[in-house]
């Protein structure tokens, strides 16, 4: 099967109030700002903040909704804040616009979304999926971390037995130490691209393009991941 | 009782809500530490006096005396010497106390893990709410904080601060991201209009110097008083 056929993203089931135009209205300014600096390639940076911002909600969306981390969409973030600079020069003295300003929430909210995962699951993240980080967020998860450590070590774990200071330990019943996310919580999906048959617990269901499921996220990690990677 | 702190400790945990912090309870943390503390002392000398017993026990099984001229011919698979049975029952006896011990320590621990997990949570909540300057916390939440999570709360502003120096660094060189602002709501108006509440003074917008005074209304730009909003100076009329 082509890996590029296996695309899926959570539905917005916990964003906020918000129509999906909003966001991609703020396209439009772009364009005539651009038109009126009189740069050449008026066409295809417009469309690259498009495609960008299309990039970034799908990945604000996907990582508001799913227990899991997704990689960092770096090169979006970069390109879409460079345009949204490029803007505010052209425009000079103008009140900023609207418009940048929902860019400028979205990737607040995508980054902020992001390091509350780091916060919840500082140990988790760091074992399992560093490489799915930025340098910021690589250094903040190691920073939290041992801040949290650092917390209940000073607050009452230097007054216990040395052979009970740890912090990373596992109960004998299976009790973690370090908390993980939990991957079997139910997630919304809509499928981007028909994939074909897919089982989902014994239970075949046929992905065509329109339906939205609601399934377990172990089941669709792979699916989504796929096309992060 | 055994735990009955930590029960305690669990409960007052529970306790911590969004918008409450009960004062923290250094007395109650010192006592479970103390008891978690004494428990390992006594598994340590439970598990020295069965070590030292087991060998004296082993001497004896090994000693010719006892092996050759006293045949066991009773249903017990073990030997019916009442010396070694009350020692067996003894080391079983141990056995279970270290482990309800060892079963005890661990609790605790995780019961402060908890407590503190559960406070912590709160406090940074509390900071992004207050644009992570720990000065803004509350008299009277502050006054219920350890001097231990007051400094947490200085690191995590601190840890916070550096990650969004390095974030508008690489994406935003010439701008700020408002990285502090209220994220939950996206914006949807650029103007806004607004009540003073408390004198603000004259503030520098992009369109020009603002006099705040208590009980006018200005219509502004959100960006410029975002921050007087949130900290209550400021009042959003109509929010639609």
């Amino acid at each position: 099967m082509d890996p590029d056929d296996l695309q899926a993203e959570p539905l917005s089931s916990g964003v906020p109030d918000l129509p999906p135009s909003d966001i991609g209205m703020s396209v439009e300014p772009a364009t005539e700002a651009g038109a009126e600096s009189d740069s050449s390639d008026t066409s295809s940076s417009s469309s690259m903040l498009e495609d960008d911002l299309l990039v970034l909600r799908r990945a604000w969306i996907n990582e508001r909704n799913s227990p899991e981390l997704y990689t960092y969409e770096g090169a979006a973030l970069e390109n879409l804040m460079e345009l949204v600079d490029f803007q505010l020069q052209s425009l000079d003295a103008q009140p900023a616009s609207i418009q940048n300003d929902r860019v400028k929430y979205l990737v607040r909210s995508y980054l902020r979304t992001r390091l509350n995962k780091v916060e919840q699951h500082p140990g988790y993240v760091l074992r399992e999926m560093k490489e799915r980080l930025s340098q910021a967020e690589l250094e903040y998860a190691e920073g939290f971390r041992s801040l949290q450590d650092a917390h209940v070590r000073k607050s009452f774990l230097d007054q216990f037995p040395a052979h009970l200071r740890r912090v990373d330990e596992e109960t004998k019943d299976g009790l973690k130490m370090v908390p993980e996310p939990d991957m079997d919580r139910a997630v919304f999906c809509r499928v981007r691209t028909t994939v074909g048959q897919f089982q989902f617990d014994e239970r075949y269901v046929s992905r065509q393009r329109r339906p939205a499921y609601l399934v377990q996220t172990t089941n669709m990690q792979c699916v989504v991941r796929t096309r992060s990677s | 009782m055994l735990g009955d702190e930590c029960f305690k400790l669990a409960k007052e945990a529970k306790d911590v809500t969004p918008d409450h912090i009960p004062a923290y309870n250094e007395e109650l943390v010192r006592l479970v530490t103390q008891e978690s503390r004494y428990l390992w002392r006594r598994v340590v000398e439970l598990i020295q006096a069965t070590e030292s017993s087991s060998q004296q026990s082993s001497s004896g099984v090994f000693s010719p005396s006892q092996s050759t001229s006293k045949p066991d011919l009773s249903s017990q698979p073990f030997s019916n010497d009442p010396a070694d049975v009350s020692r067996s029952m003894e080391s079983e006896n141990m056995q279970g106390q270290v482990a309800l011990y060892v079963h005890t320590i661990e609790r605790n621990k995780r019961c402060l893990m908890a407590y503190h997990r559960k406070r912590a949570e709160f406090l940074q909540s509390l900071l992004w709410a207050v644009h992570l300057a720990p000065t803004m916390v509350p008299q009277n939440v502050s006054q219920r904080l350890a001097p231990e999570e007051q400094n947490y709360a200085r690191e995590y502003a601190k840890l916070n601060m550096k990650y969004r120096d390095s974030v508008e660094a690489t994406l935003c060189p010439n701008d700020s991201l408002d990285w502090a602002l209220n994220g939950e709501v996206p914006p949807r108006d650029l103007l806004i209009e607004v009540r003073v509440h408390r004198d603000c003074g004259e503030i520098v917008t992009q369109s020009g110097i603002v006099n705040l005074q208590a009980g006018t209304q200005h219509y502004l730009c959100r960006s410029d008083v975002e921050h007087l909003l949130t900290i209550g100076y400021l009042e959003h009329i109509n929010p639609t």
